[in-house]
């Protein structure tokens, strides 16, 4: 049998669990077994009730759907229904984020601030807000109504796309795909992808490529800058992760979501002078506030608070007995925790007015109110500390350092004054490093926890590719111990590693959640602005790569990724490969027109061997091939990988 | 004897096979009424996870229906006298007016093939859609990947 | 070729249904001390719950007999008393002589009946043929309270249909768990657990050592630990033993059970046996056992039919297996499943009692399964039996064996070529 997963803790719980009788995300992923095909290929169209309709693939049966839909047609819709709502996930979380800061800017007791004045200056002229004899409240105002206005805009231009290198924006130009408002993208993709609209695939593609860029270089983008401006720029900051974090004598709060517009408040309240005490005189010893998915990544790069695990483990952590309360706002909270939690005293407690839970305790959450809501929810859990039964938290755990903004990625290479991307655009074209690729997204149980993650990423810093990491993959891999300066010398090949040793900085550069993936287009962007690899991204000797997906976000991602410029590998496998004649449209010919393109490699062997290729094809192309070979791996160092 | 087999290859566990099979032997004409009897229904077929060495996608699936075998351990094991080999045809017949649902034909059946309906005591399986041309999982199956065909004896085989 | 068949139920049937498959004129001669024509004795329990009706025990159509070309003979005077293996004949009750050429001996077993139980007392019952149906029916409406001695699987069984015919019923087992000859203490208590929420009330490790009567009719039992029940009905469930009373006095071998060969002939070349009174090979064993159940006798008779006609076929051989329903907890086990010593065995278990699934696999050191246990989820218990019965070498898989989805497709993958060519010839 597959092993479930590649981390110790994962597979301990797992045994404790089944012998409880607990069933969790693995046991539900066999019961699905086997799968539909027509699902699992994206050959089904549920877009009207003339169907449901099926093609099928082996050719005997029907061949369009009842409206003539082709396979084609009918996983492009699919395909651009996928975006519209990872874009719109994404989206709405950059929404209310811009909201709080409209908030921090007018209601002075909100309990938001603004921490980072540098940022806010720099995206308010970017944005052409003037800051001279401003208070920052005031700049902050601008920046924020500005920002608003990206959702709602009928025509015109989003901003942000500015940032990208020239060239890209002629191409984005010349295809006539530079969103104009964000929620206009996603809503005419719902249009085009209704019975009876968009009939040709490459033009769904491209529509699905404008409403991928609203979330990269609008939604995703808003989120991740307008965070940085009310929770401070996240730098290279220490922390630990996975469920050996949790302890047998605080009070455990796990927050569990994506926005930190709940965890900021949570972590205040859990320094509470008033709660701690509260604490005490109920038999603990302290508050831990720990996190899962992508808020656990928000609190570490900012607090260096710890993170309990990936998505998978969501179960798992309540599983430990240990937890008091699990906090969940929006995305990737699995409907089956109230279900686990019956078997535990853990409360779970949602508080967006966008995601409920039968079951769970609902404490209404609102930019206004946060902080009382923030305190309420944490006095909950350390009134529950005393309910606790038997517990047993898993021993694993992992030092890791997290935190490279791609300011802070500058600040590290280039210093205070001289702060730039030159150095790393030297490192490449003088072969210490070969490449740049971004290893991100989800957790899936359909392949091994972990494994794709951690064996891809380790194989390409061997060969002296510098990784940049988010979301659930940066925590597999730190789970994994690469995320620690230390990692540079033990796995890294030795040109990467000289770098990383003469900066100081992990050969995995974890970089935050997944809205900031957008972090990563900025930084491709400043690379390509440095000067001496090329004029556009896609000349750039970088990849992307999202092993274990399994979200409609990912999808989403991996989109503005490709239409930006970038080859992009995903794992697992993709609902699109029913249509010989999509796929092949998106695994190649999308090249010619996004000069980045998609392409589905389950096995993480083969995808790093695709990443390099790809990277020593675009070193070729810019005339800096020569350099070391690449070490080659052979099954048995693969195997060795895996231990 | 005609049996319904499943291409391997062909199968993407789509379970439709499943749908019409219960619908087929549902009293009602929908699948909502279907799903709403109160007896209970429940297909006669089974999609079943192989493995994964598939070539279109990874998994490998099979449809899987009473094989009428040769020698039927149902037949034996049936305390009712109710499971019966139709010496003419060499269908396996199920007699629902006698089974009390002890299911001791679950209990030695070598694939699996039987379905418990539970609200009403009674053991299920394949009867081959005796009303109709073509069993419903073979039309209802969008890769032809169930078919029916005359089956060669072992013995007449080696003959 | 005239042949005499002692016994009218499971292996009989069969055996007749063999001969006459390849003899459609040799005669057949048919006796049975029981008047009522061919009927299951598997169903007796339901019918004393009213599930069924009373036509509903038929085995086989009213018609049998006069189609199959029997000569049957039924009643307690043509009850076998003796056989005379030099003569070829069979003396009945009532001294009539029925010669063969070749006889198969299907008499069945009997209740063991303990010392301290006087059948002659009204209320209590050894619960064995219609007739004792009959008279627990006539007893059932002025009946409260029922006592079960024997926590196996009959007594299980007459205890749960006497639960459904609404009668408080409790059971009296001597062993600390039931079914003990079926299942192992931690799955027996589940189903004690669900026998208790049906209202069923186990009494362990203890035995009725006083029935307590009043005018010649039962009043209550009085238990070893002193306890006393007031009850009306008392059933003696304390297993059965083959009735092999018809060889006595001759040279036939018999152990426990008349012995049998592969092709279910005893010791003399013209005797065959099979059903409860036979001793024939067990698979799981690797002996000769006596297995009195349905399947087996059904087998046997096919078998011993089969040779007494004259076409060879060998018995594979017999496996224990066991089908239980509570509610709508079910529960199959076959073979070893609470072997005494453990280090001979590897015992992997998936235990979920919140989900009241225990399933359990014991594995011999050749690594073929001996035993399973079954219970909540089984609808692919043959699955796992054809595993044992083949004999297949599961250390491949056998993490998998207790998988909820362990099924045939697993067999198919496992199996390779040779399975798949199996699936596609039909050949089980």
């Amino acid at each position: 049998m597959r092993e479930k997963s590649l981390d110790g803790s994962v597979n301990y719980l797992l045994e404790k669990a089944k012998q409880k009788g607990l069933e969790t995300v693995w046991q539900r992923s066999q019961q699905q077994e086997p799968r539909c095909g027509f699902g699992e290929l994206g050959i089904c169209c549920r877009n009207c009730y003339m169907g449901p309709c099926r093609i099928d693939p082996f050719g005997e049966g029907p061949q369009t759907g009842v409206c003539g839909a082709t396979a084609e047609i009918i996983v492009a819709r699919n395909f651009g229904r996928m975006i519209a709502a990872g874009a719109a996930a994404h989206s709405d979380h950059g929404r209310d984020v811009a909201k709080t800061l409209l908030l921090a800017a007018t209601h002075p007791n909100s309990g938001y601030t603004i921490r980072d004045t540098v940022k806010l200056n720099n995206v308010a002229k970017f944005l052409g807000i003037s800051t001279e004899n401003r208070s920052k409240e005031d700049i902050a105002r601008e920046v924020a109504e500005k920002a608003i206005e990206n959702f709602g805009r009928q025509e015109g231009e989003i901003p942000f796309i500015k940032l990208a290198p020239e060239t890209r924006q002629n191409t984005w130009h010349k295809l006539d795909v530079v969103p104009r408002g964000i929620d206009r993208e996603i809503v005419e993709m719902m249009h085009r992808t209704h019975m009876g609209v968009d009939q040709d695939y490459k033009n769904i593609i491209l529509h699905g490529a404008r409403t991928a860029l609203a979330d990269g270089w609008g939604g995703s983008m808003i989120a991740t800058q307008l965070q940085d401006i009310l929770f401070g720029t996240p730098s290279p900051i220490r922390g630990q992760v996975n469920l050996g974090v949790l302890s047998e004598k605080d009070v455990n709060i796990v927050v569990h979501g994506h926005e930190p517009i709940l965890s900021e408040m949570l972590v205040a309240a859990s320094r509470d002078p008033q709660l701690l005490q509260l604490a005490k005189s109920n038999g603990a010893s302290g508050i831990v506030l720990s996190g899962i998915c992508c808020t656990a990544n928000e609190i570490l790069l900012r607090h260096g608070l710890p993170i309990a695990g990936n998505i998978l483990q969501q179960e798992l952590a309540i599983s430990t007995g240990a937890v008091e309360a699990m906090v969940v706002d929006v995305q990737c909270i699995m409907p089956a925790l109230p279900e686990i939690c019956k078997c535990h005293h853990t409360h779970l407690i949602t508080t967006s007015p966008k995601g409920k839970l039968p079951g769970a305790k609902h404490f209404p959450f609102t930019e206004e109110n946060a902080y009382q809501v923030a305190k309420d929810i944490v006095q909950d859990a350390i009134l529950n500390f005393p309910n606790r039964g038997q517990v047993d938290i898993p021993k694993e755990k992992m030092d890791l350092v997290a935190g490279f903004s791609h300011e802070a990625i500058t600040y590290m290479l280039g210093g205070r004054f001289r702060g730039s991307y030159k150095p790393l655009n030297d490192n490449i074209i003088n072969g210490r490093i070969k490449g740049v690729a971004g290893v991100v997204g989800c957790g899936n149980p359909k392949v091994t926890h972990d494994r794709a993650h951690v064996d891809l990423v380790k194989e390409l810093i061997a060969n002296d590719i510098l990784v940049v990491q988010t979301g659930c993959s940066a925590v597999a891999c730190g789970k994994a111990g690469l995320l620690i300066p230390e990692a540079a010398q033990k796995y890294a090949g030795k040109g990467l590693a000289e770098v990383c040793e003469t900066v100081g900085i992990p050969p995995v550069l974890h970089s935050g959640s997944c809205v900031d993936n957008s972090r990563i287009l900025v930084a491709l962007s400043e690379m390509v602005k440095s000067g001496g690899l090329g004029k556009d991204i896609s000349d750039l000797p970088v990849a992307g790569a999202a092993p274990e997906w399994m979200s409609e976000k990912a999808i989403a991602i991996g989109h503005y990724f490709v239409a930006s410029g970038v080859f992009t590998v995903f794992g697992v496998g993709l609902p699109v490969q029913g249509s010989p004649v999509f796929s092949d449209y998106l695994f190649k010919e999308l090249e010619s027109v996004f000069g980045g393109m998609w392409a589905v490699e389950p096995d993480p062997g083969k995808m790093a061997d695709m990443i390099i290729h790809h990277i020593n094809l675009k070193r070729k192309k810019l005339g800096i091939e020569k350099g070391k070979e690449r070490i080659l791996y052979d099954m048995d160092m693969r195997r060795e990988l895996s231990l | 004897m005609k049996r319904i087999y499943c291409k391997i290859e062909k199968c993407l566990a789509c379970r439709s096979c499943e749908i019409a099979c219960a619908l087929a032997h549902s009293e009602y004409e929908t699948l909502v009424d279907t799903l709403r009897d109160q007896k209970g229904v429940k297909p006669r077929v089974h999609v079943q996870f192989v493995d994964e060495e598939g070539t279109l996608r990874k998994v490998r699936a099979l449809a899987i229906q009473c094989r009428h075998c040769d020698e039927p351990l149902c037949a034996q094991a049936c305390i009712s006298g109710g499971i019966k080999k139709d010496e003419e045809t060499g269908e396996i017949i199920v007699r629902l007016d006698k089974c009390v649902g002890c299911w001791s034909c679950i209990m030695v059946c070598p694939t699996g093939a039987i379905s418990k309906n539970e609200n009403m005591h009674q053991a299920l399986k394949c009867d081959n859609c005796p009303d109709k041309e073509i069993p419903s999982c073979i039309v209802a199956c969008p890769t032809h990947a169930l078919i029916q065909e005359e089956y060669d004896s072992p013995q007449n085989h080696e003959n | 070729m005239n042949f005499l068949i002692i016994g009218n139920s499971a292996a009989s049937t069969s055996a007749i249904e063999a001969i006459r498959k390849h003899d459609s004129t040799s005669s057949i001669v048919q006796l049975s001390d029981e008047e009522f024509p061919l009927y299951s004795r598997c169903l007796l329990s339901y019918y004393i719950s009213n599930t069924i009706k009373k036509e509903t025990l038929l085995y086989r159509s009213k018609d049998f007999h006069r189609e199959m070309n029997v000569e049957l003979y039924t009643g307690k005077d043509f009850y076998a008393t003796r056989l005379d293996v030099e003569k070829k004949e069979v003396i009945c009750k009532n001294n009539r002589a029925f010669s063969f050429d070749r006889l198969l001996i299907c008499t069945g077993s009997s209740p063991r009946i303990p010392n301290s139980i006087d059948e002659g007392i009204e209320g209590i019952f050894a619960f064995r043929n219609i007739a004792d149906a009959e008279r627990i029916l006539e007893k059932i409406p002025v009946t409260r309270t029922a006592v079960v001695m024997g926590g196996g699987l009959i007594g299980i069984k007459t205890a749960l249909a006497l639960n459904t015919a609404g009668i408080r019923t409790f059971v009296v087992a001597r062993s600390n768990y039931i079914l003990s000859q079926m299942i192992d203490p931690s799955s027996a208590q589940i189903v004690s657990d669900h026998l208790r929420e049906q209202d069923i009330q186990i009494f362990f490790e203890t035995d009725v050592s006083e029935v307590l009567t009043r005018n010649n009719k039962l009043a209550g039992v009085r238990l070893s630990d002193g306890k006393i029940i007031d009850c009306e009905i008392l059933v003696a469930a304390k297993g059965v033993s083959p009735n092999t009373g018809l060889i006595d006095g001759t040279s036939i071998l018999k152990d426990y059970g008349i012995l049998t060969d592969a092709f279910m002939r005893t010791s003399n070349e013209n005797i065959f046996a099979a059903g409860d009174v036979a001793q024939a090979f067990d698979i799981v064993l690797e002996k000769q056992a006596v297995n009195a159940l349905w399947t087996s006798a059904v087998q046997q008779g096919r078998i011993a039919g089969l040779n007494m006609v004259g076409q060879k076929t060998s018995y594979n051989g017999a496996i224990g297996m066991n089908s239980l329903n509570i509610g709508n907890l079910s529960l199959i086990s076959f073979g070893i499943t609470h072997p005494i010593d453990d280090s001979q065995y590897k015992v992997l278990v998936n235990n979920q009692p919140q989900r009241n699934i225990y399933k359990k696999v014991v594995i011999g050191a050749d690594n073929r399964i001996k035993g399973i246990i079954l219970l909540g989820n089984n609808s692919n218990a043959g699955v796992l039996l054809s595993l044992i019965q083949r004999k297949t070498d599961v250390s491949l898989f056998e993490e998998e064996l207790l998988d909820d989805r362990f099924n045939f497709g697993k067999l198919l993958k496992y199996g390779g070529e040779s399975e798949m060519d199996r699936y596609y010839k039909g050949m089980y």
